[in-house]
C-alpha cells in the first residue's frame, strides 16, 4: 500500500479529530420530519446528496487540487454555502484540518491557505483544504475524491442508522448502493463548469436551514 | 436581443428615473409611488421568452433612491427545439439606496432551456431584497419538469466580494429533481435574499415549507410549495415586516397590509391568499 494513500485515509477517517462525526448535514432534519424513515428512503437521500456533492464539495476540492486561485475559490465557496450551519461547520473542520496537518508535516499549500485564513483574507473551507491536501500527498485525484466522498456518505449513513433507527445491515446496504454511484459523481465533479459550482437543491438547503431551529438536536448541522 | 437600462436618483425629495434606455420587447411604465418609494414595472411586448432570445437588463439605484422593480406577468419560457434563451441582469445599489427586485415567477414550458445570470453589486449601507420563483411548468396542464434546462445563477457582491451565491441548476434529464433534496414532491420553489433587513423568522404553513438562514452576509429564505402566488405574497409580507425604512409595497398589497400583515410575517397567509 502506498504510504501517501494512508495519509489520506487517516485524514478522512471519522475519528480524525476535526469534528466530522458531529455533523449530520441535514440528515437529522430529514429524520425528524419523517422523510427518511426506511432503508429505501436513506438510499434516496444518499443518491440526491451525492448528486449535490458533485457540484459542491467534490467540485471545489477538484478545483483547489488543480491549482485554482484559492482566495477566489474560497470566496465563491463561502458565498455558495448559504445555510449558516453548513458554512460554519465547513470552516471549523477546515481550520482544525489545517492546524493538524501543518503541525504533522511540511505542506506548503496548506500553510499558505492557513495564512490566508489567519489573515482574514479567506474563510477556510474544508473541501478546499482537502483538495490542496490531495495535491500535497500526490494521490491521484479521482481515487482521492472517491475516498473523500465515501467518507461523507459513510458518516451520513451512520448517523441515519442511529437516528431513525435502522438495522446496521440496512444502513450498509444503502451505503453500498451509493458507493456504486461515487465514481460517476467524481467524474462529474472534475468536469463541472465554473458557473455550475455550488449548485444545490432547494430541499437540501431548506432541511439544513430548518436544522437551525429543530426542537432537539444531537448534531451541530 | 432586448436591452433595458434604468438609473434612478433622488431629486427634490423624490425617487425618479434619471436615465433609461430600452429596446423591444422591453417597455417600462412611469413609476407608481407609495410614499417615497417608486415602483417600476417592467413590461415585455412579447408573450414570453423564445429560443434565441438574449435579454440584458441593468439597474443602477443611486444613493437616496428607493425602488421596487416588478414585472407585469409571469415569465413564460416557451418550447425551444435545440437552442436556449439567456438573460443577464446587472444591478448596482449604492449606499443609502434601497432596491426590491421582484421579478415575477417563471414558468418553464416543455422543452425550454434558459440561462439567467444576476450580478448584484451592493455598497455597504445599501438595502436590497430579491426573489426568484420557479414552477414545474404549466401545472394545470399536467406539465411537470418537462423543460430541458433551467439555470439561474445569482451572485451578490459587497464591495466587490461575493457574499451570497444562489445557483439553481436544474436538468431533469440528468437527475430526477421532483423528489428528495430538490422539489421534495412539491411543484414550486422560491428563493428570497435580503440585505440590510432586520432578522427574519420563517413561518411555515401546511402548504408552504420554508426556512431562513444567515448567509455569509444577508439572509436567505427558501420556499417549497404548490403555488407561485403564495410564495410571492409571502415574500412581500416578509419584506413589509422586515423594517426597511419607509418601504411599503404597492397598491396590490394594500389589502394585505390593512389586514394586519405588517405586524405579522404570517399575516398574508392568515387571509387565505
Amino acid at each position: 500500500m502506498n504510504g501517501d494513500l494512508l495519509k489520506l485515509i487517516q485524514s478522512i477517517d471519522s475519528l480524525f479529530p476535526i469534528g466530522s462525526y458531529t455533523l449530520s448535514n441535514g440528515m437529522e432534519t430529514y429524520v425528524q420530519k419523517d422523510i427518511v424513515t426506511t432503508e429505501k428512503e436513506l438510499e434516496t437521500h444518499l443518491h440526491s446528496y451525492l448528486y449535490m456533492l458533485s457540484f459542491n464539495d467534490l467540485a471545489f476540492a477538484a478545483r483547489a487540487h488543480d491549482g485554482a486561485d484559492i482566495e477566489k475559490l474560497d470566496a465563491l465557496c463561502g458565498a455558495s454555502k448559504a445555510p449558516s450551519e453548513l458554512r460554519n461547520a465547513s470552516m471549523k473542520q477546515c481550520i482544525r484540518f489545517l492546524k493538524l496537518h501543518t503541525a504533522l508535516d511540511d505542506y506548503p499549500l496548506l500553510m499558505h491557505y492557513k495564512q490566508l485564513v489567519d489573515n482574514g483574507r479567506s474563510d477556510g473551507h474544508y473541501c478546499i483544504a482537502m483538495g490542496l491536501f490531495i495535491r500535497e500527498i500526490g494521490v491521484d485525484l479521482p481515487t482521492a475524491l472517491e475516498l473523500y466522498c465515501y467518507s461523507i456518505l459513510s458518516s451520513i449513513t451512520n448517523h441515519a442508522v442511529k437516528l431513525v433507527p435502522l438495522r446496521q445491515l440496512d444502513g450498509q446496504r444503502a451505503l453500498l448502493k451509493a458507493e456504486r454511484e461515487i465514481p460517476a459523481a467524481v467524474k462529474r465533479a472534475m468536469a463541472v463548469e465554473y458557473n455550475a459550482l455550488g449548485a444545490s437543491g432547494c430541499g437540501i438547503d431548506i432541511r439544513s436551514m430548518q436544522h437551525e431551529t429543530l426542537y432537539s438536536r444531537l448534531y451541530i448541522s | 436581443m432586448g436591452r433595458l437600462y434604468i438609473e434612478t436618483a433622488r431629486e427634490n425629495g423624490r425617487t425618479v428615473i434619471r436615465d433609461s434606455f430600452f429596446t423591444a420587447p422591453f417597455k417600462i411604465t412611469a413609476p407608481f409611488y407609495s410614499g417615497d418609494t417608486a415602483e417600476i414595472m417592467i413590461m415585455q411586448a412579447s408573450a414570453g421568452i423564445l429560443e434565441g432570445d438574449s435579454h440584458e437588463m441593468e439597474f443602477v439605484i443611486t444613493s437616496g433612491s428607493q425602488v421596487i422593480i416588478t414585472g407585469q406577468s409571469y415569465t413564460k419560457l416557451f418550447r425551444m427545439e435545440h437552442g436556449r434563451a439567456t438573460q443577464r441582469v446587472r444591478i448596482t445599489v449604492e449606499k443609502d439606496a434601497f432596491l426590491c427586485y421582484l421579478p415575477r415567477p417563471v414558468i418553464p414550458f416543455k422543452g425550454s432551456a434558459f440561462l439567467n445570470t444576476n450580478e448584484i453589486h451592493l455598497e455597504p449601507g445599501a438595502k436590497f431584497a430579491m426573489q426568484d420563483i420557479l414552477s414545474c411548468g404549466r401545472k394545470a396542464m399536467g406539465e411537470r419538469f418537462d423543460f430541458r434546462k433551467y439555470h439561474a445563477r445569482t451572485v451578490v457582491y459587497e464591495d466587490g466580494k461575493p457574499i451570497f451565491v444562489d445557483n439553481t441548476r436544474l436538468v431533469p434529464s440528468e437527475f430526477d429533481i421532483s423528489g428528495m433534496g430538490w422539489f421534495e414532491h412539491d411543484t414550486h420553489q422560491g428563493m428570497a435574499y435580503f440585505y440590510g433587513l432586520d432578522k427574519l423568522e420563517a413561518h411555515e404553513t401546511d402548504s408552504l415549507i420554508t426556512a431562513v438562514t444567515e448567509a455569509k452576509k444577508g439572509q436567505l429564505m427558501r420556499f417549497l410549495g404548490s403555488e407561485s402566488d403564495e410564495i410571492e405574497r409571502s415574500i412581500r409580507a416578509y419584506i413589509e415586516g422586515g423594517n426597511y425604512h419607509g418601504i411599503s409595497c404597492d397598491h396590490g398589497y394594500e389589502t394585505v397590509r390593512q389586514s394586519g400583515a405588517k405586524d405579522s410575517p404570517t399575516g398574508c397567509r392568515k387571509y387565505g391568499i
